[in-house]
């Protein structure tokens, strides 16, 4: 039992990744077998089940909501042809700048969130598959839209940005 | 026992837990994949994604309609993740408040050609309303091209396949196009590549250099919030939205 216990601290890395099942497993552990518990002191136990005090994460994603609540409100009441969530965007952004920085947590929060962005866009982009002979027939316009639009406006936008920049910043340190 | 396992098939054929379980393993798996081989683009996790899920769908012959109602969560989270974006583009409010000038002149003339080349070039070539519409905002990041596909009357799955495709594309080739046009300076070229290929260029542009990564996320978010506001309003002169659509 005891070497079970030393085990437990050698795989910290481990465990950190699974805590709660390994806080569940702690527990039992401590009430179950005796001489394992001087190993497991309770203060070693994860802070976020003894004492729910701080929640940042919590509170990031209240905020999210909100600014998303308060933009597909504001799309509702006004009838604009605009996304609740893009309103909600530019909502937040003002707050940052009146507020003048990021909580920590709203910026790990959202980190999370976008670094796997991603796995959001499973579920619309396999809606695909529910218009296969529209592909079959718009296959030649859909694609040359994509590239060569693409590279009309990487073009576009590369000269206009350096013609841009030459006329309106003279001090180019960028 | 036969009826046992009807009954469970039925249940689990639009049970969020299994579509839940199956997409963020077909994830996991396509994000490894795609990290192993040093983020190539055309092995971007939501395309191999993709494939995969379509292929389990058909094969389960799972409607389309069962899957999108079992992972609602996750197309419910596309909203607060757009809100989100301001945190990125708050960190680059010193640069915008530096060079807005330059910056708000290249990012009209390129959200406006991206969404105009979008429609005339589908328009030449005989596309339909439907998908001239799907077409328009692909230069945007993904979350907020969706919406406006949405709002305007497009097909959002088309529309995430254009963004996807203009992604890659811009972020294989215009690095190479720059060149070719004697385009060197790493601000123009970022700004450039991340306004067209949005998250995907920005990927593409941090691994160029610091600098091209900046500008490149910061062309994006401009461009999400620019797309979202132009496209409404260009698909209006055109007389296609609202109601235009059949």
């Amino acid at each position: 039992m005891g070497g079970h216990g030393n085990g437990c601290g050698r795989q910290r890395s481990i465990l950190t990744a699974v805590s709660p099942l390994v806080d569940l497993t702690r527990l039992a552990a401590r009430y179950t077998l005796h001489d394992c518990a001087p190993t497991l002191p309770l203060d070693r136990l994860s802070t976020s089940y003894a004492s729910p005090t701080r929640m940042p994460v919590l509170k990031a994603i209240a905020v999210l909501l909100l600014m998303q609540l308060a933009g597909e409100a504001l799309v509702k009441v006004t009838g604009l042809p605009f996304p609740g969530s893009l309103i909600g965007l530019l909502l937040l952004f003002a707050a940052l700048a009146y507020r003048g920085g990021v909580p920590k947590g709203l910026r790990d929060t959202s980190g999370h969130l976008l670094q796997h962005l991603l796995l959001l866009f499973i579920p619309p982009v396999a809606g695909i598959m529910m218009y296969f002979d529209r592909i079959a027939r718009e296959w030649l316009p859909f694609l040359a839209a994509c590239i060569g639009g693409a590279a009309l406006t990487v073009m576009v936008t590369a000269f206009v940005f350096q013609w841009a920049l030459r006329r309106f910043y003279k001090e180019t340190e960028a | 026992m036969s009826t046992h396992v009807d009954n469970a098939a039925a249940y689990f054929a639009a049970a969020p837990i299994l579509w839940l379980t199956v997409t963020l393993l077909v994830y996991i798996v396509a994000l490894s994949l795609y990290r192993h081989f040093n983020s190539h683009p055309l092995l971007l996790p939501v395309l191999t994604s993709v494939v995969v899920i379509v292929a389990l769908l058909m094969a389960t012959g799972t409607s389309y309609q069962d899957y999108a109602r079992a992972t609602a969560v996750l197309t419910f989270l596309i909203g607060p993740a757009t809100v989100a974006l301001a945190v990125p583009l708050y960190g680059q409010m010193g640069r915008l408040k530096r060079m807005w000038r330059p910056i708000v002149i290249a990012l009209l003339a390129g959200s406006i050609t991206a969404i105009v080349t979008a429609i005339g070039i589908g328009w030449l070539l005989g596309a339909s309303i439907e998908t001239m519409v799907s077409l328009a905002p692909k230069s945007s990041t993904m979350p907020i091209a969706i919406e406006v596909a949405r709002v305007t009357g497009g097909l959002p799955s088309f529309t995430t396949v254009a963004v996807a495709i203009t992604g890659i594309f811009g972020a294989v080739a215009a690095m190479g196009l720059l060149r070719l046009l004697r385009i060197r300076d790493p601000a123009v070229q970022g700004f450039a590549l991340g306004l067209t290929s949005h998250a995907i260029g920005t990927a593409r542009g941090f691994q160029t250099s610091e600098t091209t990564g900046a500008f490149s996320a910061l062309a994006m978010s401009l461009n999400g919030v620019a797309t979202a506001i132009l496209v409404p309003l260009i698909l209006y002169l055109l007389g296609w939205f609202p109601g235009g659509l059949n």
